[in-house]
């Protein structure tokens, strides 16, 4: 008798510490969550920001302006045998 | 049981009785059975009271070019929403929130104030996260934040067209965003909470679906094609005054489309801008009859019956030809009066086109035509696109024939007339079109016979390169081929055609040396300077192959003579980005 009574509060403490470690975990599963949703946005951000850079069309008035950059005429260009 | 001697009546006393006994049995079995019996159903109506799911949103998946540029990419942005019953609590914090939000505290009162009895309205959409948490930290009573995504497109208006737009709620609109809209949506995923009356979380129970993000999409465009491709198409139409203008770039081996841009054009990212004919993608969804640029594809049909071949003449004298009520007519007076095959290209004959589809008959050239996929579906499933029309006539009359094969009664998108030149290019190789990037070139289909093909091929060299060919399309250091053509517009509504309202397109393909990129260029409505195929489409060809053999590091195959003995370290012009 004494048995199942020690068993059935060892139980019950069992049950209120598994509730409280699964609230736990739930907790750090929204942090790492929202810790992926911060680095995605950031590298959403990035992606953004790169490709505003890298445009076609600042590269293009970037090349041809400060460079001085152009393609080259007929006369200029030789072949190279591979 | 007492003795109910007084009693006037005993029997009246034992129903009350046994009436009550009857009640409380009742009450304790219906109380039994929701404790013990049907537990579920009382715990049911406690969780659907409080017990609640949210959708946690899918991040949509990436839109980006062959080379892993992104063409559109998601955000996480913060959507601020309001339940305005809770907030007329609170009114002396209006303005805080209103100058928070940047908006008018007396229109956020009015509105406020109208929706009071409400309890959802949005506030703002699609806030940064800062802005959104700034406002948030107020800490205003009735004020939420809720976790969207927002699509952005870097590209603009350069691939609006191909890449399409999400609406505000993360669906496909457009384009390939609608096409494949499920391939990249992603799934949303559920998790459990406790709410209270008001809707405020209490307690986070479980996630009950984890969400799925949308796959990314490679779509076969290449973005500095598609810059070029815009750029020149852009500058064309402005200096001569258009109305429109599509050009689509294709590889002729694996059958992708390399750039696919039409003007006028939109920002995706400013939907202010948008007005429905610029979002029109026209090189898809416009039908057009082609003029005098199937005139290759009816050569090939003379050559394929095995009575023509290119040295065969005809003659073309005087420039017009009767048939019953009709008469064709050419457009510009012809080099001689009789002329072989290559001339009547190089002239752009109708008359000897005529001629030699009266002598093959129009069935034939019907199928080639409908063999190189003129009037065809593609098969690309490309939302709004169109079929155009090739009409199969149980008999060939002598008008239905002529004019097919110079291009009128037909109609075709400029993505089938990119397909059929390939083709030709790809030694009649007809190769499934793509706009996604393949990574193994799909099965052939030999829609016209290689000799044929190369016979084409070098007479659509001689309509650039010879002396009366269309030297304005020539590209400086390769060979290339290709074909012009203009076609009067249909009259919208009604039969005939418009006065003075021209397509110009121009076709072609190259290097020679080994075909290819083939390109095809309209320009709708012309109005300054002519409006000849010739003249209007044929330099926007000349300088988007140019860049594109540029581009894509394709060894010149029509280099000058070296002149001087110099040394030489020049590598041949490379392109990718600087």
């Amino acid at each position: 008798m004494l048995l199942l009574f020690v068993a059935v509060l060892v139980s019950a403490i069992a049950v209120s510490y598994s509730a409280h470690w699964n609230r736990q975990l739930l907790n750090t599963l929204y942090g790492e969550l929202s810790e992926r949703d911060k680095a995605q946005a950031e590298w959403g951000r990035l992606i953004l920001e790169q490709s505003t850079w890298t445009a076609a069309s600042r590269i293009e008035s970037l090349a041809s302006e400060q460079l001085q950059m152009r393609v080259p005429a007929a006369d200029e260009v030789r072949m190279v045998a591979p | 049981m007492m003795k109910l001697e007084g009693a006037l009546y005993p029997w009246r006393f034992r129903v009350v009785i046994g009436l009550l006994a009857l009640m409380v049995g009742a009450i304790a079995w219906r109380i039994i059975d929701l404790q013990v019996v049907d537990r579920d159903f009382l715990k049911g109506q406690g969780d659907a009271r409080s017990l609640r799911h949210i959708p946690i949103p899918a991040h949509r998946g990436l839109v980006t070019d062959r080379n892993g540029e992104p063409l559109a990419v998601s955000t996480p942005v913060t959507t601020l929403w309001a339940n305005p019953k809770e907030m007329q609590a609170s009114k002396e914090r209006w303005p805080q929130l209103a100058a928070a939000l940047g908006q008018n505290a007396q229109q956020l009162t009015e509105r406020l104030t109208q929706q009071a009895s409400k309890e959802f309205i949005y506030l703002v959409r699609g806030l940064t996260p800062e802005q959104g948490q700034h406002v948030l930290d107020l800490k205003v009573p009735g004020v939420y934040g809720l976790e969207e995504f927002r699509r952005f497109y870097p590209a603009g208006d350069v691939t609006a067209h191909m890449v399409g737009f999400t609406d505000l709620d993360d669906h496909g609109r457009e384009g390939v965003e609608l096409a494949y809209d499920e391939w990249l949506a992603g799934v949303p995923g559920k998790r459990q909470v406790i709410k209270d009356r008001r809707g405020r979380l209490i307690k986070d129970i479980q996630v009950t679906k984890n969400a799925k993000a949308g796959k990314t999409l490679a779509l076969s465009i290449d973005l500095r094609l598609q810059y070029l491709a815009t750029r020149e198409l852009r500058n064309a139409i402005a200096e001569q005054d258009a109305k429109a203008g599509s050009l689509v770039i294709m590889d002729v081996k694996t059958g992708e489309v390399l750039a696919m841009v039409n003007q006028p054009t939109y920002n995706p990212n400013n939907r202010r801008s948008m007005f429905p004919a610029a979002m029109r993608n026209r090189a898809i969804i416009d039908v057009f009859e082609p003029g005098s640029t199937v005139k290759p594809i009816t050569m090939s049909a003379a050559l394929q019956s095995g009575r023509w071949k290119p040295t065969d003449k005809v003659e073309v004298y005087p420039g017009t030809l009767q048939i019953g009520r009709y008469t064709i007519r050419d457009v510009s007076r012809s080099e001689g009066p009789i002329l072989d095959l290559t001339g009547i290209l190089i002239n752009s004959s109708n008359v000897g086109m005529s001629k030699i589809a009266f002598d093959i008959g129009g069935e034939a050239i019907y199928r080639v035509m409908s063999q190189v996929g003129l009037g065809q579906y593609t098969g690309l499933g490309f939302p709004g696109e169109r079929v155009g029309n090739l009409p199969n006539h149980r008999e060939w009359r002598k008008a239905e024939t002529a004019t097919l094969s110079y291009g009128y009664g037909v109609s075709v998108t400029a993505l089938q007339l990119v397909h059929a030149y390939a083709a030709l290019a790809n030694d009649g190789k007809m190769v499934p079109l793509s706009i996604l990037k393949v990574d193994k070139a799909p099965e052939a289909v030999q829609a016209i016979p290689k000799e044929t093909a190369e016979t084409v091929q070098s007479m659509l060299q001689q309509v650039i390169e010879a002396p009366r060919g269309v030297f304005r399309a020539q590209v400086p250091f390769y060979h290339v081929a290709g074909k012009s053509g203009t076609a009067r517009k249909a009259t919208v509504g009604s039969k005939g055609y418009t006065e003075n309202a021209y397509r110009s397109l121009f076709a072609g393909f190259g290097p020679m040396s080994d075909p290819r990129y083939a390109i095809v260029v309209v320009i709708d409505e012309p109005s300054k300077g002519g409006y000849f195929g010739g003249l209007v489409s044929a330099p926007v060809f000349s300088k988007v192959m140019s860049g594109t053999l540029r581009l894509m590091n394709v060894p010149p195959d029509n280099l000058p003579p070296a002149t001087g003995q110099q040394q030489v370290n020049a590598v041949p012009a490379k392109g990718g980005r600087g």
